[in-house]
């Protein structure tokens, strides 16, 4: 596996994190259909991760806006923001958005890794932010690493090695 | 959703239901299978994960939906080497000869997602009367998190906790055990409970 050696919060299921520490490391493990929203500001060195599980708060009955792209995005950018950093500086990333079953079975439920990709290229579009690299889609999972101090975005997949974006 | 009585309900019915898919693996591979341990817990959605040795475990999944009267999920998350020694057992090989999941060996768990579907959707709908239909099995090998990503996160689209029932088998003279996890939809949930409260 990687050398990287963790020390930071490690993002489950509907988490988000933001630090302005530079030892810190933020973590997504086994990202399927999920997708993580990663930013980072060179200049204020502040690091920002979403673990997001659904494409739209406004569909289900609700819960932990760290859960859905539509609140888990604007929290992290306003989060990061009090923290020091800078939109329009923002190096920004996306990783996940696997489709993991091969075979469509059920109903289109079963798409929800390109949604939820799509929902945050969306929303990320009409905030007028670029995203500067992303690994979404294709049918594997996916753990994503963003090292605070440096920026560097490592991404693996099951069995390779982890390559940076 | 909630309340000890439908813990209770769901407890007996996923009970019965593994006793029957447990047989009828036994009657697949032709070896006595122990359910050594059963156990039923509402947990948060979100620690699904942390339960299969940490959501970047490689791990083999055997999925199925449920469909018919309501809709629900059945998930077989193994260990790579328990899936390959199932895979021994069920092509009559000595174990320890699988040591990779080819489209053969892919097609013997499927097989046995089959079965285990089958027979445990069979006791459930005796129980109640509710006719539920298992769909072919997908198989698959991949981050644990990631296959768990396939249930949970439609689950997380209504609510933020489960109930997550986990069995342990043995086969008998093999070191063989496993997990299995049958996470209801809401509406699978409510559909037993009505139909259990009427039979009981």
């Amino acid at each position: 596996m990687t050398t990287a050696v963790s020390t930071g919060p490690t993002l489950g299921l509907g988490e988000w994190h933001v630090t302005a520490d530079r030892d810190t490391t933020l973590t997504c493990l086994g990202l399927g259909s999920c997708v993580a929203f990663i930013a980072w500001d060179p200049t204020a060195k502040v690091g920002g991760m979403a673990h997001m599980v659904l494409p739209d708060s406004t569909a289900g009955r609700g819960g932990s806006p760290g859960k859905f792209v539509d609140t888990a995005i604007p929290l992290v950018l306003s989060t990061m923001q009090e923290a020091g950093a800078v939109r329009s500086r923002l190096q920004i990333y996306l990783v996940g958005g696997a489709q993991m079953l091969a075979a469509r079975i059920g109903n289109d439920q079963m798409l929800i890794g390109d949604r939820n990709a799509r929902a945050a290229q969306a929303l990320l579009s009409d905030l007028r932010l670029r995203v500067k690299a992303e690994d979404t889609g294709g049918k594997h999972g996916r753990t994503v690493r963003l090292f605070v101090g440096t920026g560097e975005v490592q991404v693996s997949a099951a069995g390779q090695p982890a390559r940076t974006l | 959703m909630g309340s000890s009585l439908m813990l209770g309900t769901w407890a007996e019915l996923v009970g019965k239901g593994t006793d029957n898919a447990m047989a009828g693996l036994s009657a697949m591979i032709g070896k006595d299978i122990q359910v050594s341990s059963f156990g039923l817990r509402r947990v948060a959605v979100t620690e699904i994960p942390n339960m299969v040795g940490g959501p970047d475990t490689i791990a083999v999944g055997i999925y199925l939906t449920v469909s018919g009267a309501a809709d629900g999920h059945l998930m077989l998350l193994y260990d790579p080497r328990i899936a390959y020694a199932f895979v021994d057992l069920i092509m009559g090989q000595e174990i320890g000869t699988t040591t990779e999941l080819g489209e053969m060996e892919e097609s013997a768990l499927g097989e046995m997602g089959n079965i285990i579907g089958a027979f445990f959707l069979n006791a459930i709908a005796d129980a109640t009367g509710l006719q539920l239909f298992p769909s072919p099995p997908s198989v698959m090998t991949d981050m644990a998190g990631a296959l768990l990503d396939i249930v949970t996160a439609e689950i997380l689209m209504t609510q933020d906790e489960t109930f997550l029932a986990e069995s342990t088998f043995a086969v008998s003279g093999q070191e063989i055990s496993g997990v299995f996890f049958v996470m209801p939809s809401e509406d699978l949930l409510a559909a037993l409970t009505e139909k259990a409260g009427q039979v009981a």
